[in-house]
């Protein structure tokens, strides 16, 4: 088992250190110069020049790497070049609206999914599994920005039960929750679409290996077989799909986010686009990636958790 | 008064008769046996006991368990007599349990759930003990070996004493040593439980020394049922006869007149590293295969025998030039087997009729692929039609696909294929493990009339002792990775030498003597 | 065979739209008439017309073209860059190329891939072709990923072992042998990434990284609509509606081309 986990943290550390280098070259071949975005066409060269200084810009690559990766080791994600803020304060306010945002749609995506999908599968071919995949069809197919306009149309527009955008923030617990709510299902739902489909699969497989038919042999129901050697062999596969949801949702937020005017973090890396303030889509994407990283990592602790033959 | 009798049992699949009228009674701690060939419904009448057929199945007749029959039994009332009163082995003994539960989990799961006020552990540990397996309850089923985790299913088969006991084919996955200790314990088992026994096989061999009566069926039907000296006196039926026949048939081979060698293989060692232990441990060294040294004269047939894990497919692998060798060296008429001239003169054959051949091409295709060593004759269409001729399949086989051909049929196909550049040497992996014992037979007798024809080398590799004595000159055993006896076939299954081999021959199940002619 | 035809029904009808807007649209798609703005669905406007009064089915049929392009070729990339990638890893099991394409795979996993579109098409400028390239790299490894996997799986079969004794080169091995006996499942595959790409196209030109005015594109007409969902819902509907039905068209041919083209090679293993 620490073989195992050791390989996965080394793999952690590699993709972590790789990825940092991706994102930083590419945001270095971008076209555009940050100071001359701020002062503007008709800035002087002398000025320019001191702004580039200031922002480090003129030192070789390298160096801006090192100090870019040492900095937010510490905790340092540099300071916006557009608004002269802290990247790290920017960025810890606007988590405060994508990571509930995120986990919110989770934990709607996993509620939903479950139940469909063990039903299918326990139904196979039957009316019940019918329904559950003809909606999860509809429900991959669903582009979820349309989705969350149409709950928009019909939710804050037609019967007027929830807020059509914006965000109070948390203040008000429950308003925030009720503001997030709309957003959260718009991406929930064609996600757990995704996960039924996936869980009905490897439930069907699962259904078809031996020991199910050991199970039935020692005189379990199709049931009870099912949920009790079925589910956690089929829950493998599960589990790599709910990492990557997470990630995805984390991401994918990106534009519900603009549907719904929140103040998360896709609307900050929008703005930092068209304002060429690369440190903070630097910043924003390293977030974002490290995020996926650290889920994946975690996702392989859970694979330990279920299954003992990684444990040795 | 029998514990399970089956009147007039009736099955089909989408209006595909699979059981036509089987009728069969076991008693209280008698073994019945229930043997065929693949396809003869054997272990379709064992789901229809455990009432597990598959849904599109329709069944009709009688199973009688204790007055009742589980035919019209509801489904509620079933899942309360399997594992109470019926318990069943299966096969795989690999994939018969969950990964992810321990074994003493799983066993008490069945006690508990038909009794749910037992002691569930301690029955286990019970039943563990009584099956001969002394592991701590917390293993998890990936650190047994397949013996042990066949002894598992059957401690969860026995933990309720049920009355009845179906097994199917419950040795054939395992080694031949295995096989015996296995079959020792489930006799032992019906003779101290007072279980009724339904054994089913495909070996008649495995069960002539061990069942009270043996029930012969084929497509659907029992042909023969009776008690088992009385059935190897008499074979009423001529299906019966054929069977045991095919099963210790023997190939008439010519003889070997001594040749100087055509492959020689010397001191080769071939290791695998091992996973780490932990992450700064040093690689362990894995070695399949350690310091073997043979010759294979030209004209020989020589068998290769061991059981799995020994090391056999990685020498075999390393013969036919797929692997590098770390030690020694293998040269076919002096040129190591790695070269391309050596591949020229050498082809195989495998076990599997059904991942032999790349489904989407057709015959022609199919068995003129070593061409591309020669080159192409000028005659590709004389070459086909020879070498399916020669196989006894039709040269217009040739334009089939090869899912219009059976197992046996395949074979004759790559038999076909390695001919048709006319290799001196032919490696035939396990090539008649996978068939059926009449199938089988004509596949060895195919080989001893190409040896006649071709004047055929090969190196014959087999789990099973039998098929190696009958179409082999010289047998080699191996364990763990070496040679252990090289020798005359007669003289080796004769007189074994060394204790393993005494040991492999003392644990394979033999047939009777044939009776007189009928 | 049910999801099969229907599937297919509904790509086709979709890429003959796409086709005819090449010759015929029931009206302009570039000239504005303002009088006739936002008319709801009528005899005249068949799917009503938008915020300048162009007639929205013109636009959704001339919109197709631009999803099936980027789509399709974002499919063209991923195959033809990830097969060949995954057969070489595949051929050469172990290997350092196999170790580092299976690494740089799951790096490109590890990337959100949305974050990663919106930055390529925003540092590289929006347009079509910017969107099919950020599209693209991201089917990479999927191709590259399944092929390898199911080849891995041929390369245990005994026909491959056969053809080795036989003395062929694992490059023509992987392109006699394995690659045909994929490319079922990479066809599957396809139908599915090409759906994913429609979505994805939608989702920047709705974010206006995708295609740019005036060029047509379903994306955009929801971006468009978004303000006024209230007043005229028939033209944020619409444009969503067909992406809904071309991606289901799609992914229901995708499973019954599964279904269609499973049993056979089942038959053939049985």
């Amino acid at each position: 088992m620490l073989a195992y986990l050791f390989r996965r943290l080394m793999s952690l550390i590699l993709s972590l250190a790789v990825a940092s280098l991706v994102i930083f070259l590419v945001v270095e071949v971008a076209p555009g110069d940050p100071a001359s975005y701020m002062l503007g066409i008709n800035a002087q060269p002398d000025t320019l020049a001191a702004l580039r200084a200031e922002l480090g810009l003129d030192l070789p690559p390298v160096q801006r790497y090192v100090a870019w990766v040492t900095g937010m080791l510490s905790g340092d994600f540099g300071t916006s070049y557009t608004y002269r803020t802290e990247v790290a304060g920017m960025i810890a306010q606007r988590l405060w609206v994508s990571l509930p945002l995120a986990l919110y749609a989770l934990v709607l995506s996993t509620l939903i999914a479950f139940p469909a999908g063990i039903l299918a599968a326990a139904r196979r071919g039957r009316a019940a599994d019918v329904t559950v995949m003809a909606g999860t069809q509809l429900g991959v197919a669903i582009p979820n920005f349309w989705f969350a306009m149409l709950l928009v149309l019909l939710f804050a527009i037609k019967l007027r039960w929830m807020p059509s955008g914006g965000f109070p923030g948390w203040d008000d617990p429950a308003k925030a929750l009720i503001s997030l709510t709309l957003p959260a299902v718009a991406l929930a739902l064609p996600q757990a679409a995704i996960l039924a489909r996936i869980l009905r699969s490897s439930l069907i497989d699962a259904l078809g290996e031996d020991y199910i038919r050991t199970a039935r042999a020692k005189g379990l129901t199709r049931w009870q077989a099912l949920r009790r050697h079925g589910l956690r062999n089929a829950l493998i596969p599960v589990l790599t799909i709910l990492g990557l949801q997470f990630s995805f949702l984390l991401a994918g937020a990106i534009i519900i986010e603009q549907v719904f005017y929140l103040p998360g973090l896709g609307r900050l890396i929008f703005q930092s686009i068209s304002q060429r303030d690369l440190i903070v889509v630097e910043s924003v994407v390293m977030l974002l990636v490290f995020a996926v990283i650290v889920v994946n990592f975690l996702t392989d602790l859970a694979y330990v958790a279920v299954d003992p033959r990684l444990r040795r | 008064m029998s514990v399970v009798s089956i009147t007039d049992l009736r099955v089909e699949i989408h209006g595909k008769p699979i059981l036509n009228g089987v009728s069969l009674d076991i008693a209280p701690g008698e073994i019945l046996a229930l043997t065929g060939e693949s396809g003869s419904g054997k272990s379709m009448t064992a789901l229809a006991v455990m009432g597990l057929l598959p849904h599109a199945a329709k069944a009709s007749g009688r199973i009688d368990l204790g007055g009742r029959d589980l035919l019209t039994t509801p489904e509620g009332d079933l899942c309360a007599i399997r594992g109470r009163d019926i318990g069943m082995i299966f096969q795989e003994p690999m994939t018969a349990l969950n990964p992810l539960q321990t074994i003493g989990a799983q066993v008490s799961e069945v006690i508990r759930l038909h009794d749910p006020r037992a002691d569930a552990t301690k029955r286990a540990r019970e039943a563990l003990d009584k099956v001969g397996l002394d592991l701590p309850l917390s293993r998890h089923p990936h650190e047994l070996s397949g013996g042990q985790r066949q002894r598992v299913v059957i401690a969860m088969a026995i933990a309720c004493r049920p009355k009845l006991l179906i097994a199917d084919e419950p040795t054939t996955a395992l080694d031949v040593t295995t096989q015996a200790q296995i079959i020792e314990l489930l006799r032992d088992l019906v003779r101290s439980e007072g279980m009724a026994l339904m054994m089913i096989t495909h070996d008649l061999a495995v069960v002539a020394d061990m069942a009270d009566r043996i029930a012969v069926m084929r497509a659907g039907d029992v042909v023969e049922s009776a008690p088992t000296a009385q059935l190897f006196a008499r074979m009423q039926h001529p299906y019966t006869r054929q069977l045991f026949e095919a099963s210790r048939h023997r190939a008439d081979l010519p003889p070997y007149t001594p040749a100087p060698p055509l492959l020689q293989v010397r001191d080769v060692r071939r290791s695998y590293p091992l996973p780490r232990a932990h992450p700064f441990a040093r690689r362990g060294q894995f070695t399949a295969v350690d310091g073997v040294s043979f010759d294979i004269g030209t004209g020989e047939r020589l068998g290769l025998v061991g059981e799995s894990g020994c090391g056999k497919s990685t020498l075999t692998r390393a013969i036919l030039g797929l692997d590098p060798v770390q030690g020694g060296q293998i040269t076919l008429d002096g040129v190591p087997v790695t070269d391309p001239a050596a591949r020229r003169n050498m082809q195989v054959v495998f076990q599997d009729p059904y991942s032999s051949f790349n489904p989407r091409h057709r015959v022609a295709r199919l068995i003129t692929e070593p061409f591309h060593l020669t080159g192409a004759p000028t005659d590709p269409q004389k070459a086909i039609a020879e070498a399916l001729t020669a196989v006894g399949l039709h040269p217009d086989d040739q334009h089939k696909h090869i899912h219009a051909f059976s197992g046996g049929q395949r074979q004759r196909l790559a038999i076909a294929r390695a001919l048709i550049i006319r290799p001196k040497l032919i490696v035939f992996d396990e090539a008649v493990s996978a068939l059926d014992v009449r199938v089988r037979a004509q596949i060895l007798d195919l080989m001893a009339d190409l040896s006649r024809a071709y004047g055929l080398t090969y190196l014959f590799i087999s789990h099973d002792l039998s098929v190696v004595r009958s179409i082999t000159d010289r047998v080699l055993v191996m364990q763990s990775g070496k040679i252990v006896e090289d020798g005359p076939t007669e003289q080796v299954f004769d007189a074994p030498s060394h204790p393993y081999t005494q040991r492999l021959l003392a644990a394979a199940p033999h047939l009777p003597e044939a009776p007189d002619a009928a | 065979m049910k999801s099969l035809t229907l599937g297919a029904l509904l790509t086709a009808l979709f890429v003959i739209a796409a086709a005819l807007s090449f010759l015929w649209t029931p009206g302009d798609v570039e000239a504005m008439n303002i009088a006739a703005r936002l008319k709801p669905p009528s005899a005249e406007y068949l799917l009503g017309t938008d915020h300048f009064g162009r007639d929205i089915l013109s636009l959704i049929m001339v919109g197709a073209r631009t999803s099936i392009a980027v789509a399709l070729v974002a499919v063209g990339i991923g195959m033809g860059v990830g097969v060949p990638l995954g057969l070489a890893a595949a051929a050469t099991r172990g290997s350092l190329l196999d170790e580092t394409l299976s690494r740089a795979n799951d790096l490109i996993f590890a990337f959100p891939s949305l974050v990663i579109a919106i930055l390529i098409t925003a540092i590289l400028g929006p347009g079509a072709v910017n969107a099919i390239l950020a599209i693209g790299i991201f089917n990479i490894p999927v191709f590259a990923r399944l092929s390898r996997a199911a080849a891995l799986s041929l390369w245990k079969r005994d026909f491959i072992l056969a053809a080795r004794t036989c003395g062929k080169s694992r490059a023509r091995i992987s392109a006699e042998h394995i690659l045909p006996n994929i490319a079922n499942l990479l066809i599957v595959q396809g139908t599915i990434q090409f759906s994913l790409g429609i979505l994805a196209e939608a989702g920047l030109s709705y974010v206006g990284l995708g295609a740019q005015p005036p060029v047509p594109s379903w994306g955009r007409m929801l971006a468009d609509a978004q303000t006024m969902v209230a007043l005229a819902p028939h033209v944020a509907i619409i444009p969503g509606a067909a992406i809904v039905l071309m991606v289901l068209g799609l992914n229901l041919l995708g499973d019954g081309l599964r279904d269609h083209l499973d049993p056979r090679l089942q038959k053939v293993r049985a």
